[in-house]
């Protein structure tokens, strides 16, 4: 509860007088009012109001030194709270070392700089398949033909593969519902079969790839439609050491 | 085509005679099996068959039962032959008379409790074991009273159930001795007026559907020379126990061959797929991911222990030999998907094709002579047969864009293969090849998918798996389609296979591992 009141507690502790910090009818109202808004109700807003209202009858002397911030408490503890320090900061500068803002030439705002962790330790083999770095292709019915589109997505799992020689790969063969559970299995190794000669023809060695077919058991989209055959139909690279 | 191997001739139709003899002649007739000379018929799935005339698989292992020497074959010319089962009697227990004054004991009424309630269950699985099989009219309970009220208080009275129309009688009472039930059944041929057997059957408590499987098959081949196949199981792969970690797994189950007792054989969490039974009934041969690649599996029942065969490479659909000794799958280890052998003592491995295509599913002729599987080496998956070394390769499918899961009749009598089979795009339906006239017939008829069919032991009867219900379930049919029943509700379940009933040991594994 103390945190959120410290930015409006902060202005007022310092520029208030003495006389008024000790007039115990100001900081009862206040306490209350802002206890009252960290919960939410509209008594919040009400109290604000009221103690704005009644700071200059209180203690008038007080109102004429005050800084434009600093004169309405209430207001900041409404206020996004940041804009309040920097601020007053910026008003008290120039009553102290007479320098302007003319004198000091702002920077622009640096550039940002994206990282990425290439170091492929930092990541889980969870986070590594999940993160895309190689895609699946995918296959026409009863076919483990590499289409030109999955020679050209292998080409760059080669690629990153190339990159990264650590990596080992399980390439799995996958089929649609729509064929036999026996001739699939057999069908779901042709394709992984075809998917890891072609990354070998692109400079992979046999040894970091495995091929393993589940037929139609682990279907991607479980749907029987043309679109989840088609996302079914397919043979993925799953990284198993990095 | 050079199919005369597994082919069967008209000599191994000896037994159906007795049923042309039946309708031809209305005869009653009790005498020898064995004894007939060939006939032609292909009638096993028609009207009124009374005599299947099974004759076992090609090359008997031990502990499969054999026929009968007696058979019964009671019909008039073009009625079905009809058989009666009434409801179990209980007897022994005299609890209900017992004279005032004293309390009967809490372990009579118990004793009685139990056996009334086992006298039901046994009834009503015999007669829904008889039923399944289809050989006879079952005979509607609505006439028993009839037929009793006639009879004079506890006689049997012949012509009381003639003239119901009961052919066949089958009389059973149910006693409890301790842990143990004790059923004596009595089978009557009603028109002959001759008791055609009469046995007791003990067994605990907590077998009696076990029991009454037992009841019906001696029913079924005493009475029918009929191959019962109440005591048969079905293993299966299914989802049911739910997701585990990334994926959901499957776990190989068993069940009855009525769908009772679905029980699991694996709880590993892992995918297990496509299990195959040894000839003994005792163990299973399946494909397991538990060590991250699809690997050759035993599974020894009766003694819960497993272990793992082939685990180089992946290997897919294995399939049992006839003989126990050999297990034939799909691996990979060559660089593409071929058939190949693997003792099952597992020291020795043998590969039988050699293409750039798939060839997967391996299936085997009774006799073990040939080997049916998949390939898609002319573009599409289809049929084809080889000999068991590889040679002799020739294509049996031709119609439909898609056909795979074969599976060789077990059946001397009918050289056939089903499998499941599509035209373009649309869902699988079961089919059956027939070698002999090369004419293939269709079981299903476009109501879901259904694919993964398996024969029953006797070759009367397959097991599948069809969405037809919204999720794959196993469902069991008659050999000509009739007769659909569903044996899962839950989870998805695939590649069911029908195994024998447990015979003696025959298969025990080495325990070596490749």
């Amino acid at each position: 509860m103390a945190a959120p009141h410290r930015p409006g507690a902060l202005p007022r502790d310092r520029h208030l007088p003495e006389s008024t910090m000790l007039h115990t009818p100001l900081r009862e109202p206040f306490s209350r009012a802002t206890r009252a808004r960290s919960s939410g109700r509209p008594l919040g807003r009400l109290g604000g109001f009221l103690l704005a209202a009644s700071l200059p009858f209180l203690s008038c002397s007080s109102v004429d030194r005050t800084p434009a911030t600093g004169s309405v408490p209430p207001d900041v503890s409404m206020e996004p709270a940041p804009a309040a320090p920097a601020r007053s900061d910026a008003a008290a500068a120039p009553a102290e070392g007479g320098l302007t803002d003319a004198e000091i030439r702002a920077l622009p705002p640096e550039d940002e700089v994206s990282v990425e962790v290439l170091d492929l330790a930092a990541m889980t083999l969870d986070e590594l398949n999940a993160s895309g770095a190689v895609s699946d292709i995918h296959f026409d019915y009863d076919s483990a033909e590499l289409s030109a589109e999955a020679r050209r997505i292998l080409e760059v799992n080669a690629a990153w593969l190339a990159r990264y020689p650590s990596v080992r790969v399980l390439v799995e063969g996958h089929c649609d519902e729509r064929g036999t559970v026996e001739y699939n299995l057999a069908l779901g190794e042709e394709r992984a079969r075809a998917a890891r000669d072609y990354l070998r023809d692109l400079g992979i060695p046999d040894t970091r790839m495995r091929i393993i077919s589940y037929g139609k058991e682990f279907p991607l989209d479980p749907r029987s439609n043309e679109e989840a055959w088609r996302q079914n139909r397919r043979a993925h690279l799953e990284i198993i050491a990095k | 085509m050079s199919l005369s191997s597994d082919a069967p001739r008209s000599g191994l139709r000896t037994h159906s005679v007795r049923l042309a003899l039946a309708l031809a002649g209305g005869v009653l007739a009790v005498g020898l099996a064995h004894a007939f000379a060939p006939l032609p018929f292909s009638g096993l799935s028609g009207p009124g068959v009374a005599a299947s005339g099974f004759e076992g698989r090609g090359q008997e292992p031990s502990g499969q039962p054999v026929p009968g020497d007696w058979y019964l074959d009671i019909s008039r010319p073009g009625t079905p032959v009809r058989i009666a089962i009434p409801d179990f009697a209980v007897e022994g227990v005299a609890v209900p008379d017992a004279p005032p004054g004293e309390d009967p004991s809490a372990d009579a009424g118990d004793a009685e409790d139990s056996a009334v309630g086992a006298a039901a269950e046994i009834g009503s699985v015999v007669w829904d074991d008889v039923a399944y099989a289809g050989v006879y009219r079952m005979l509607p309970r609505r006439f028993y009273r009839i037929a009793e009220e006639g009879s004079a208080e506890g006689a049997l009275d012949y012509y009381q159930w003639e003239s119901v129309g009961a052919d066949i009688l089958v009389e059973g009472a149910v006693r409890r001795e301790s842990e143990n039930l004790v059923v004596e059944v009595r089978l009557h041929a009603v028109r002959a007026q001759e008791s055609v057997f009469a046995r007791r059957y003990t067994a605990r408590l907590d077998a009696r559907r076990n029991l009454a499987h037992r009841i019906a098959d001696d029913i079924l081949l005493q009475a029918g020379n009929y191959q019962g196949v109440a005591r048969t199981r079905i293993a299966f792969s299914t989802s049911r126990q739910g997701r585990r970690g990334r994926t959901p797994g499957k776990e190989i189950y068993l069940m009855d061959y009525d769908g009772h007792a679905q029980r699991p054989v694996t709880a590993n969490g892992s995918l297990n797929l496509t299990p195959s039974w040894s000839p003994d009934g005792r163990a299973l041969t399946y494909i397991s991911y538990r060590e991250g690649a699809p690997a050759l599996y035993l599974a020894f029942l009766y003694q819960g222990r497993g272990q793992k065969l082939i685990g180089d490479f992946q290997s897919f659909t294995p399939a049992w030999s006839p003989d126990g000794r050999w297990i034939a799958f799909t691996s990979n280890r060559d660089g593409q998907s071929e058939i190949y052998l693997a003792s099952v003592e597992g020291d020795e491995l043998r590969r039988l094709t050699s293409n750039p295509a798939i060839d997967v599913a391996p299936t085997w002729s009774p006799s073990g002579r040939l080997i049916a599987f998949t390939s898609d080496r002319t573009g599409s998956p289809q049929i084809y047969v080889m000999d068991r070394d590889g040679l002799n390769l020739r294509r049996v499918s031709f119609e439909g864009s898609w056909n795979d899961s074969p599976a060789w009749s077990p059946s001397r009598q009918s050289s056939e293969i089903a499998y499941a089979s599509r035209i373009e795009r649309r869902p699988f339906d079961i089919v059956v090849h027939d070698f002999e006239t090369r004419q293939t017939r269709q079981l299903t008829t476009g109501r879901g998918s259904n694919e993964s069919p398996s024969w029953a032991p006797n070759g009367l009867h397959l097991v599948f798996t069809s969405n037809r219900a919204g999720s794959d379930q196993v469902f069991t049919m008659h050999r000509d389609g009739s007769n659909l029943k569903q044996l899962t509700h839950e989870g998805q379940n695939s590649t069911p296979r029908w195994g024998n009933a447990p015979g003696p040991q025959a298969f025990a594994g080495s325990g070596s591992r490749r």
